[in-house]
Protein backbone atom coordinates (compact mmCIF):
# COMPACT_ATOMS: atom_id res chain seq x y z
CA UNK A 1 0.00 0.00 0.00
CA UNK A 2 2.63 2.38 -1.13
CA UNK A 3 0.30 4.88 -2.31
CA UNK A 4 -1.22 5.38 0.93
CA UNK A 5 -0.45 9.09 2.01
CA UNK A 6 -1.24 11.62 4.73
CA UNK A 7 -3.12 14.70 3.79
CA UNK A 8 -2.52 17.67 6.85
CA UNK A 9 -5.27 19.53 6.64
CA UNK A 10 -5.75 21.86 9.62
CA UNK A 11 -8.63 23.80 8.57
CA UNK A 12 -11.73 24.98 11.11
CA UNK A 13 -14.97 23.47 10.12
CA UNK A 14 -17.16 26.40 10.36
CA UNK A 15 -14.06 28.41 8.70
CA UNK A 16 -16.09 28.83 5.57
CA UNK A 17 -19.24 30.58 7.36
CA UNK A 18 -16.95 32.36 9.27
CA UNK A 19 -15.68 33.81 6.01
CA UNK A 20 -18.59 34.52 4.35
CA UNK A 21 -20.25 35.94 7.68
CA UNK A 22 -17.13 38.84 7.46
CA UNK A 23 -17.53 39.26 3.89
CA UNK A 24 -21.14 39.98 4.29
CA UNK A 25 -20.34 42.76 7.27
CA UNK A 26 -18.02 44.21 4.74
CA UNK A 27 -20.59 44.37 2.17
CA UNK A 28 -23.19 45.75 4.78
CA UNK A 29 -20.64 48.47 6.08
CA UNK A 30 -20.03 49.84 2.29
CA UNK A 31 -23.83 49.89 2.42
CA UNK A 32 -24.06 51.18 5.32
CA UNK A 33 -27.01 49.21 6.69
CA UNK A 34 -27.15 47.31 10.27
CA UNK A 35 -28.40 44.18 10.15
CA UNK A 36 -29.86 42.10 13.50
CA UNK A 37 -30.09 39.22 14.07
CA UNK A 38 -33.32 38.11 15.59
CA UNK A 39 -33.07 34.41 17.90
CA UNK A 40 -35.44 32.50 19.99
CA UNK A 41 -37.07 29.92 20.82
CA UNK A 42 -40.97 29.05 18.75
CA UNK A 43 -43.81 30.50 20.20
CA UNK A 44 -41.19 33.44 22.05
CA UNK A 45 -42.93 36.49 20.31
CA UNK A 46 -40.47 37.31 17.75
CA UNK A 47 -42.97 38.54 14.97
CA UNK A 48 -44.88 40.83 17.71
CA UNK A 49 -41.76 42.39 19.09
CA UNK A 50 -40.93 42.63 15.41
CA UNK A 51 -43.92 44.45 14.51
CA UNK A 52 -43.72 46.92 18.20
CA UNK A 53 -40.04 47.72 17.38
CA UNK A 54 -40.94 48.44 13.39
CA UNK A 55 -44.01 51.24 14.62
CA UNK A 56 -41.61 52.65 17.28
CA UNK A 57 -38.67 53.12 14.43
CA UNK A 58 -40.21 53.39 10.93
CA UNK A 59 -40.45 57.34 11.03
CA UNK A 60 -37.01 57.80 11.55
CA UNK A 61 -35.19 54.40 10.24
CA UNK A 62 -35.50 52.48 6.68
CA UNK A 63 -36.12 49.41 7.86
CA UNK A 64 -36.46 45.70 6.05
CA UNK A 65 -37.50 42.45 7.76
CA UNK A 66 -36.30 39.30 6.26
CA UNK A 67 -38.56 35.98 8.32
CA UNK A 68 -36.47 32.69 8.45
CA UNK A 69 -39.08 29.42 8.62
CA UNK A 70 -38.73 26.02 7.60
CA UNK A 71 -42.01 26.82 5.40
CA UNK A 72 -45.07 28.80 4.89
CA UNK A 73 -44.88 32.53 4.51
CA UNK A 74 -46.94 33.67 7.41
CA UNK A 75 -44.54 36.05 9.28
CA UNK A 76 -43.75 38.10 6.24
CA UNK A 77 -47.16 38.85 5.15
CA UNK A 78 -47.51 39.87 9.02
CA UNK A 79 -44.62 42.10 8.73
CA UNK A 80 -45.28 43.31 4.86
CA UNK A 81 -48.97 44.57 6.30
CA UNK A 82 -46.52 47.42 8.89
CA UNK A 83 -45.15 48.90 5.45
CA UNK A 84 -41.80 48.01 5.84
CA UNK A 85 -40.58 45.61 2.82
CA UNK A 86 -40.41 42.04 4.29
CA UNK A 87 -39.48 38.95 2.72
CA UNK A 88 -39.14 34.94 3.94
CA UNK A 89 -36.84 32.76 3.38
CA UNK A 90 -37.12 29.16 3.76
CA UNK A 91 -34.24 26.78 5.28
CA UNK A 92 -35.46 24.08 3.42
CA UNK A 93 -35.50 21.90 6.83
CA UNK A 94 -32.12 23.62 8.12
CA UNK A 95 -32.58 24.25 11.71
CA UNK A 96 -30.56 27.54 11.05
CA UNK A 97 -29.93 30.53 8.69
CA UNK A 98 -25.72 30.57 8.24
CA UNK A 99 -24.15 33.63 6.21
CA UNK A 100 -24.71 32.51 2.93
CA UNK A 101 -28.60 31.85 3.36
CA UNK A 102 -28.46 35.15 4.97
CA UNK A 103 -26.18 36.74 2.05
CA UNK A 104 -28.88 35.82 -0.31
CA UNK A 105 -31.39 36.83 0.95
CA UNK A 106 -29.79 40.39 1.44
CA UNK A 107 -29.17 40.33 -2.53
CA UNK A 108 -33.12 39.43 -2.83
CA UNK A 109 -34.70 42.23 -0.04
CA UNK A 110 -31.64 44.71 -1.81
CA UNK A 111 -29.76 46.64 1.22
CA UNK A 112 -28.66 49.96 -0.34
CA UNK A 113 -31.97 51.73 0.49
CA UNK A 114 -32.52 50.73 4.07
CA UNK A 115 -30.76 51.48 7.24
CA UNK A 116 -31.45 48.76 9.49
CA UNK A 117 -32.55 44.93 8.25
CA UNK A 118 -34.09 42.61 11.31
CA UNK A 119 -33.52 38.95 10.19
CA UNK A 120 -35.76 36.97 12.27
CA UNK A 121 -33.78 33.32 12.53
CA UNK A 122 -35.48 30.11 12.86
CA UNK A 123 -36.91 29.65 15.92
CA UNK A 124 -34.25 27.45 18.11
CA UNK A 125 -32.21 28.49 20.60
CA UNK A 126 -29.62 25.95 19.41
CA UNK A 127 -28.18 25.55 16.37
CA UNK A 128 -28.19 29.22 15.14
CA UNK A 129 -26.01 30.04 18.01
CA UNK A 130 -23.55 28.07 16.31
CA UNK A 131 -23.72 30.22 12.73
CA UNK A 132 -22.65 33.75 12.11
CA UNK A 133 -24.57 34.98 10.01
CA UNK A 134 -22.68 37.81 9.74
CA UNK A 135 -24.80 40.24 11.15
CA UNK A 136 -23.95 43.90 12.51
CA UNK A 137 -25.22 42.87 16.36
CA UNK A 138 -27.37 40.09 18.24
CA UNK A 139 -30.66 40.07 19.88
CA UNK A 140 -32.62 37.41 21.49
CA UNK A 141 -36.04 37.09 23.04
CA UNK A 142 -36.89 34.42 25.61
CA UNK A 143 -40.25 34.53 26.91
CA UNK A 144 -41.30 33.88 30.54
CA UNK A 145 -43.32 30.85 30.06
CA UNK A 146 -39.81 29.26 28.93
CA UNK A 147 -38.40 29.44 32.33
CA UNK A 148 -35.58 31.11 34.02
CA UNK A 149 -33.23 28.54 33.72
CA UNK A 150 -32.65 28.83 30.00
CA UNK A 151 -28.96 30.20 29.93
CA UNK A 152 -28.28 27.20 32.11
CA UNK A 153 -29.40 25.16 29.26
CA UNK A 154 -28.79 26.67 26.13
CA UNK A 155 -25.52 28.84 27.41
CA UNK A 156 -24.03 29.71 23.74
CA UNK A 157 -27.13 31.61 23.24
CA UNK A 158 -26.96 33.69 26.61
CA UNK A 159 -23.03 34.05 25.41
CA UNK A 160 -23.17 35.44 21.71
CA UNK A 161 -25.82 37.71 22.26
CA UNK A 162 -25.65 42.06 22.50
CA UNK A 163 -29.36 41.93 24.49
CA UNK A 164 -31.95 39.71 26.39
CA UNK A 165 -35.66 40.35 25.70
CA UNK A 166 -37.77 38.97 28.36
CA UNK A 167 -40.91 38.72 26.73
CA UNK A 168 -44.62 37.89 28.17
CA UNK A 169 -44.50 39.81 31.18
CA UNK A 170 -48.09 40.73 31.14
CA UNK A 171 -48.72 36.72 31.65
CA UNK A 172 -45.98 37.13 34.80
CA UNK A 173 -48.61 36.56 37.67
CA UNK A 174 -49.32 33.10 35.81
CA UNK A 175 -45.92 31.76 36.17
CA UNK A 176 -43.00 31.34 39.18
CA UNK A 177 -40.58 33.86 36.42
CA UNK A 178 -37.44 34.52 38.60
CA UNK A 179 -36.40 38.23 36.79
CA UNK A 180 -33.00 38.40 38.97
CA UNK A 181 -32.33 34.64 38.55
CA UNK A 182 -32.50 34.79 34.39
CA UNK A 183 -30.34 38.13 34.86
CA UNK A 184 -27.79 36.66 36.92
CA UNK A 185 -27.72 33.30 35.08
CA UNK A 186 -27.28 35.46 31.83
CA UNK A 187 -24.56 38.00 32.85
CA UNK A 188 -22.59 34.88 34.69
CA UNK A 189 -22.02 33.60 30.57
CA UNK A 190 -21.93 37.36 29.54
CA UNK A 191 -21.15 40.15 31.67
CA UNK A 192 -22.15 42.83 29.28
CA UNK A 193 -25.57 41.52 28.29
CA UNK A 194 -28.50 44.28 28.13
CA UNK A 195 -31.47 42.51 29.36
CA UNK A 196 -35.03 44.43 28.53
CA UNK A 197 -38.08 42.82 30.13
CA UNK A 198 -41.29 43.73 27.39
CA UNK A 199 -44.44 42.68 26.67
CA UNK A 200 -44.90 42.79 22.63
CA UNK A 201 -48.94 42.45 22.90
CA UNK A 202 -48.89 45.62 25.57
CA UNK A 203 -45.96 47.64 24.90
CA UNK A 204 -44.91 47.80 28.25
CA UNK A 205 -40.86 47.61 28.67
CA UNK A 206 -40.21 49.06 24.77
CA UNK A 207 -39.25 52.30 25.34
CA UNK A 208 -35.83 50.87 27.09
CA UNK A 209 -35.48 48.36 23.80
CA UNK A 210 -36.34 50.76 21.95
CA UNK A 211 -33.62 53.58 22.24
CA UNK A 212 -30.77 50.92 23.45
CA UNK A 213 -31.22 49.55 19.96
CA UNK A 214 -31.65 53.37 18.41
CA UNK A 215 -28.60 53.55 19.62
CA UNK A 216 -26.80 50.68 18.29
CA UNK A 217 -28.00 51.19 15.44
CA UNK A 218 -26.61 54.31 15.43
CA UNK A 219 -23.26 53.29 16.29
CA UNK A 220 -23.22 50.83 13.77
CA UNK A 221 -24.00 53.80 11.56
CA UNK A 222 -20.95 55.73 12.76
CA UNK A 223 -18.41 53.57 12.39
CA UNK A 224 -19.25 52.83 8.67
CA UNK A 225 -18.60 56.65 7.92
CA UNK B 1 -29.32 19.16 14.47
CA UNK B 2 -27.38 21.35 13.05
CA UNK B 3 -24.48 18.15 12.72
CA UNK B 4 -25.77 17.27 9.63
CA UNK B 5 -24.95 20.82 8.19
CA UNK B 6 -21.54 20.08 9.79
CA UNK B 7 -20.86 16.82 8.69
CA UNK B 8 -21.89 18.06 4.91
CA UNK B 9 -18.90 20.87 5.56
CA UNK B 10 -16.31 18.51 7.09
CA UNK B 11 -16.93 15.78 3.64
CA UNK B 12 -16.98 19.05 1.13
CA UNK B 13 -13.63 20.41 2.64
CA UNK B 14 -12.13 16.57 2.80
CA UNK B 15 -13.42 15.90 -0.72
CA UNK B 16 -12.04 18.93 -1.85
CA UNK B 17 -8.08 18.31 -0.21
CA UNK B 18 -8.45 15.17 -1.87
CA UNK B 19 -9.04 15.51 -5.59
CA UNK B 20 -6.28 18.24 -5.69
CA UNK B 21 -4.12 15.18 -4.58
CA UNK B 22 -5.39 12.68 -6.71
CA UNK B 23 -6.79 10.54 -4.54
CA UNK B 24 -8.92 7.47 -5.74
CA UNK B 25 -10.53 7.09 -2.82
CA UNK B 26 -10.57 8.54 0.91
CA UNK B 27 -9.98 6.14 3.95
CA UNK B 28 -10.17 7.92 6.83
CA UNK B 29 -10.97 11.62 8.12
CA UNK B 30 -9.58 13.01 11.29
CA UNK B 31 -10.75 15.58 13.68
CA UNK B 32 -9.88 17.69 16.31
CA UNK B 33 -13.51 18.52 18.22
CA UNK B 34 -13.53 20.87 20.83
CA UNK B 35 -15.31 20.02 24.46
CA UNK B 36 -17.38 23.35 24.28
CA UNK B 37 -18.12 23.45 20.49
CA UNK B 38 -21.42 22.88 20.98
CA UNK B 39 -21.62 20.15 18.43
CA UNK B 40 -21.76 16.23 19.42
CA UNK B 41 -19.67 13.67 18.26
CA UNK B 42 -21.94 10.67 18.49
CA UNK B 43 -24.39 12.18 15.57
CA UNK B 44 -21.51 13.01 13.36
CA UNK B 45 -20.46 9.60 13.70
CA UNK B 46 -24.63 8.72 13.25
CA UNK B 47 -24.51 10.72 10.20
CA UNK B 48 -21.46 10.60 8.76
CA UNK B 49 -21.37 7.02 6.51
CA UNK B 50 -25.01 8.58 5.00
CA UNK B 51 -23.44 12.03 3.98
CA UNK B 52 -20.64 10.16 2.62
CA UNK B 53 -22.84 7.45 0.56
CA UNK B 54 -22.06 7.63 -3.21
CA UNK B 55 -19.00 9.99 -2.54
CA UNK B 56 -14.87 8.64 -3.10
CA UNK B 57 -15.48 8.48 1.14
CA UNK B 58 -18.05 5.58 1.14
CA UNK B 59 -16.30 3.10 3.81
CA UNK B 60 -13.99 5.65 5.17
CA UNK B 61 -13.57 5.96 9.07
CA UNK B 62 -13.90 9.18 11.06
CA UNK B 63 -11.61 9.59 13.60
CA UNK B 64 -12.45 12.15 16.52
CA UNK B 65 -10.12 13.76 18.44
CA UNK B 66 -11.12 15.73 21.31
CA UNK B 67 -9.85 19.33 22.25
CA UNK B 68 -9.85 19.94 26.02
CA UNK B 69 -11.77 23.28 26.98
CA UNK B 70 -9.35 25.11 28.61
CA UNK B 71 -10.02 29.18 29.94
CA UNK B 72 -8.10 31.92 31.51
CA UNK B 73 -9.47 33.32 34.99
CA UNK B 74 -9.12 36.76 34.41
CA UNK B 75 -9.49 37.88 38.22
CA UNK B 76 -6.45 35.69 38.89
CA UNK B 77 -4.74 34.27 36.03
CA UNK B 78 -5.13 30.74 36.51
CA UNK B 79 -5.75 28.57 33.27
CA UNK B 80 -8.25 26.18 33.81
CA UNK B 81 -10.99 23.64 32.56
CA UNK B 82 -14.26 24.78 33.16
CA UNK B 83 -15.74 21.77 32.94
CA UNK B 84 -13.88 20.29 35.95
CA UNK B 85 -14.94 23.22 38.24
CA UNK B 86 -18.73 23.87 37.68
CA UNK B 87 -17.47 27.38 35.27
CA UNK B 88 -15.64 28.74 38.06
CA UNK B 89 -12.15 28.96 38.90
CA UNK B 90 -11.33 26.57 41.05
CA UNK B 91 -7.87 28.71 42.32
CA UNK B 92 -10.35 32.13 43.12
CA UNK B 93 -13.73 30.72 42.65
CA UNK B 94 -14.37 33.57 40.37
CA UNK B 95 -16.90 33.73 37.30
CA UNK B 96 -14.74 35.95 34.73
CA UNK B 97 -12.83 34.69 31.60
CA UNK B 98 -12.03 34.34 28.31
CA UNK B 99 -11.77 30.93 26.50
CA UNK B 100 -8.58 29.52 25.19
CA UNK B 101 -9.37 26.36 23.93
CA UNK B 102 -12.33 24.05 23.57
CA UNK B 103 -14.59 26.24 21.00
CA UNK B 104 -13.04 25.26 17.49
CA UNK B 105 -13.86 22.05 15.11
CA UNK B 106 -10.89 21.20 12.95
CA UNK B 107 -10.13 18.67 10.24
CA UNK B 108 -7.15 17.64 11.14
CA UNK B 109 -6.13 15.38 8.31
CA UNK B 110 -7.41 12.98 5.81
CA UNK B 111 -5.54 9.51 4.82
CA UNK B 112 -6.30 8.61 1.00
CA UNK B 113 -5.15 6.05 -1.37
CA UNK B 114 -3.91 7.58 -4.70
CA UNK B 115 -4.73 6.90 -8.12
CA UNK B 116 -2.18 4.85 -9.80
CA UNK B 117 -1.23 6.22 -12.91
CA UNK B 118 -1.54 3.95 -15.65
Amino acid sequence: MDNVRIIEIKKSVLDNNDRAADELRAKLKADKTCLMNLMSSPGSGKTMTVIRTIDALKDELSIGVMEADIDSDVDARTVAATGVKAIQLHTGGMCHLDADMTAQGLREIGTEDLDLIILENVGNLVCPAEFDTGASFNVMILSICEGHDKPLKYPLMFTIVDAMLINKIDCAEHFDFDFEKVEAYARKLNPNIAVFPISAKTGEGFEAWVEWLRKRVADAMQQMK
Amino acid sequence: MHEMSVVVSIVDMAMEYAVKNNAARVLNVVLQLGEISGIEARYLTEFYPVVVEGTMLEGSQLVIETIAASVFCTDCATTYNPLHSDLKCPSCGGEHCDIIDGRGLFVKEIGIEEKSDG
